[in-house]
């Protein structure tokens, strides 16, 4: 089955997971690039997706 | 659209559906996400729900727990593209672990987790954290005056790239140690006709990646083989 979910849904995603943790979605990732995130779902949610976040993504965020 | 990845993407998809579905009492299907990426699919079992974390868990069903509260659930999920040739499928990134819920009023939390990360420079490309603590590792690191690490942020390295741990292998592991019993009639059947797929397709990419060491192993064996 093919899911229909657009990248900017994505990104709201792990923008909100990334709050819930604490963390913004710049400093998730920082340390998803630095292998560094300690929460485990979000470490999994990293490695599935995290190459979706653009330097945008990043600042619309903030 | 990229139709080959679309293509085997979605493959790949049904026989982890297969796998999963003949193993696991009520276990859903595995769906692919684009998400706007031309060169990457995302696979993982439904419901897919962006509003929430994305792809589910696998529920485990248990016949000593309430079953509307669940407390063993699998997490599966992989990113996949092309590899560099765009013939085949190649996993980027996979996780996959066991996570329980001791108090149904909090979130589940992991047991243990094998991570795959096919660009790993400064940890093995598929490794294993245990999220639990040690009072051994603890020592080690005391004694030589370092910062203990926590034991889940130790990468515990398992197989390399061609030869990981795989979902089947995680099935047959959790049914060994008695962390989860309560399989599908006919499950360990299912298991191991897809686990025989699974090793004759890494050895087939074995044999596209190391092409010379296959050539001499044939002759060795008295094949007869020469260049196309």
């Amino acid at each position: 089955m093919v899911i229909d979910v657009s990248r900017e849904q994505i990104v709201e995603m792990l923008d909100r997971a990334a709050r819930e943790a604490g963390l913004g979605l710049r400093r998730f990732y920082e340390l998803g690039t630095a292998d560094r995130l300690d929460d485990p779902s979000l470490r999994d949610l990293w490695l599935i997706w995290g190459d979706i976040l653009t330097e945008e993504d990043l600042l619309v965020a903030a | 659209m990229n139709l080959p990845l679309q293509r085997q993407s979605n493959e790949f998809a049904d026989r982890l559906s297969r796998l999963i579905v003949g193993c696991v009492p009520g276990a859903p299907n595995f769906g692919v996400a684009g998400a706007g990426r031309e060169n990457e699919r995302r696979i993982g079992p439904l419901p897919f729900a962006h509003e929430k974390r994305g792809f589910d868990f696998i529920i485990l069903p248990r016949a000593c727990d309430d079953a509307d509260t669940p407390r063993l659930m699998l997490r599966v999920e992989f990113r996949v593209s092309l590899d560099d040739e765009s013939d085949y499928l190649a996993v980027q990134h996979s996780t996959y672990g066991l996570w329980v819920r001791p108090d149904p009023n909090r979130t589940p939390r992991p047991v243990f987790r094998i991570e795959y990360d096919r660009g790993a420079r400064s940890k093995p490309a598929a490794h294993v954290h245990l999220h639990a603590e040690s009072l051994e590792f603890g020592w080690i690191y005391g004694t030589a005056r370092l910062p203990p690490p926590r034991l889940a942020e130790i990468h515990f390295p398992v197989g390399g790239r061609r030869f990981r741990p795989t979902v089947e292998e995680l099935l047959k592991f959790l049914d060994r140690e008695k962390l989860f019993v309560d399989w599908k009639p006919g499950w360990s059947h299912q298991v191991e006709e897809s686990l025989q797929d699974w090793e004759q397709k890494q050895a087939r990419a074995t044999v596209r990646r190391h092409t010379d060491a296959a050539v001499y192993q044939l002759r060795d064996m008295g094949y007869e083989v020469s260049p196309p």
